[in-house]
């Protein structure tokens, strides 16, 4: 066990470095992912043809009266269909940011960075510790991350979650 | 999509949508046109890089193509043992977890728990340091198919759950109600049902699975990745190369979803909202990889 006492410091930087990168990732993604969506059911071809979209499950009679009290495109998504979109879709989005927790380890296997995959790539390796007893920390790293973001989604799931 | 979004233009609107039409094909045909020109000016498109991989007549075209397929065929491999085992596991799985008292239950909910977060990259490179000194010393396409069945196989697990629970709860009570055991209840009425249900959810996971064979690289297995990096490496030109060995990847995957959506409208006549739901848990699951 002396490789996880011994290492605490660094175990926690790395989950505070996977953390990091999910975080840019999930703002980048959500950015683009908004985007491309918007592109979708814009009234422009071109655009439309660029990018599936989730604003699709939100009720036809909402975009409707947008319209029908005068709102354009731009507005009746900004204040009408994309809030509900966006409720709709936490649960799914929030499942898609936990395994953006665990696919983020593979940025440890091109030897970027310091996250939690490279400091048990690094304890094993060069440093000669015990496989097992890192792989327990790096487990508990990761689960430390994916739990509570998993119960938090369980959460949110609960709350906004729009009857139709 | 319907345009409810919008109202049909007039006249006026027409024109404004053709003039911002164009301003939009000229902007996307810009970034195509200076991401092709970069790539020129590197001299990427010479057939020098192309020819090797692509024209029959090329001296190298014959060896490239016998380690690609070497390389592919170990995807193959690995992805069938994977499927086979995690197939077989989650099974067991998921029938222990319905089937068997709270404390059974428990143990394995805490099982499934534990290796779905864990990272299908940490579970494959730990697979190939800690077992060796454990003694067992294995072959590198072993450690990649043990790390690649210890998460899948709980996901998998879950998706058979899933599929069980979406059976309507009438058919288990029917079954018990003519004198089945909980076993054979399983066995001859639920499961069949539920295997109808969840088909397209395994089958893309199963496709997951081939995908994921790809990570192998981290433990330095010869697939068809690294293959193709070792051909640019050598020829010098790892951007066809990477580029022939994601067409094939996606070749594949695309024919065995279609398999799937094939599969889906066959099996799931009738209980089609059902499938849907499953499969719903199933990309839960499958954006996990």
């Amino acid at each position: 066990m002396d490789a996880i006492t011994d290492n605490l410091d660094l175990f926690w930087r790395g989950i505070l470095t996977t953390l990091e990168i999910c975080v840019w990732a999930a703002v980048l993604s959500l950015v683009i992912g908004t985007v491309i969506a918007i592109f979708r059911v814009s009234p422009l071809p071109p655009l439309r043809a660029v990018g599936t979209t989730w604003i699709n499950s939100v009720a036809v009679g909402q975009a409707e009266a947008a319209r029908a009290i005068g709102l354009p495109f731009g507005k009746s998504l900004r204040h009408i269909v994309l809030p509900q979109a966006f409720r709709t879709v936490l649960p799914p989005m929030g499942n898609v940011y936990i395994a953006m927790i665990k696919n983020s380890a593979i940025v440890g296997a091109f030897g970027v960075s310091g996250d939690l995959f490279w400091v048990g790539q690094t304890l094993t390796g060069a440093r000669g510790y015990g496989a097992l007893p890192v792989l327990l920390g790096v487990t508990a790293g990761y689960l430390i991350l994916t739990l509570p973001a998993g119960a938090a989604v369980a959460q949110i799931e609960r709350r906004v979650v729009i009857a139709r | 999509m319907s345009s409810v979004l919008f109202d049909s233009p007039g006249p006026r609107g027409r024109r404004n949508s053709y003039l911002w039409s164009a301003a939009a094909v000229v902007a996307i045909a810009g970034v195509v046109y200076l991401g092709a020109r970069r790539l020129a000016e590197n001299g990427q498109f010479e057939s020098e890089l192309w020819a090797p991989l692509f024209d029959p007549r090329h001296e190298s075209f014959p060896a490239v193509w016998r380690v690609i397929r070497q390389g592919f065929l170990h995807n193959l491999q690995a992805a069938a043992l994977a499927m086979v085992f995690s197939l077989s596991i989650g099974t067991v799985l998921a029938l222990t977890r319905v089937t068997s008292g709270a404390r059974v239950r428990w143990l394995v909910v805490g099982f499934i728990e534990l290796f779905r977060g864990i990272p299908v990259v940490i579970a494959i490179f730990f697979a190939s340091r800690v077992l060796p000194e454990f003694g067992v010393d294995l072959p590198t396409l072993w450690y990649l198919v043990i790390g690649l069945t210890a998460y899948n196989s709980v996901v998998i697990a879950e998706i058979i759950r899933a599929g069980l629970n979406a059976v309507p709860s009438g058919q288990a009570e029917a079954a018990h109600s003519i004198g089945l055991t909980r076993g054979q209840a399983l066995r001859i009425v639920l499961l069949p049902q539920a295997v109808r249900i969840m088909l397209p959810a395994l089958i893309s996971q199963l496709v997951v699975i081939l995908k994921d064979t790809a990570l192998g690289f981290i433990i330095a297995f010869e697939d068809l990745q690294r293959n193709a990096g070792f051909i640019g490496q050598e020829l010098d030109n790892p951007l066809q190369a990477y580029l022939l060995a994601a067409v094939i990847f996606i070749v594949v995957n695309i024919a065995l979803s279609r398999l799937a959506v094939y599969l889906e409208a066959r099996l799931s006549r009738g209980t089609r909202s059902k499938a849907a739901q499953v499969t719903e848990v199933a990309t839960d699951a499958t954006t996990g990889a």
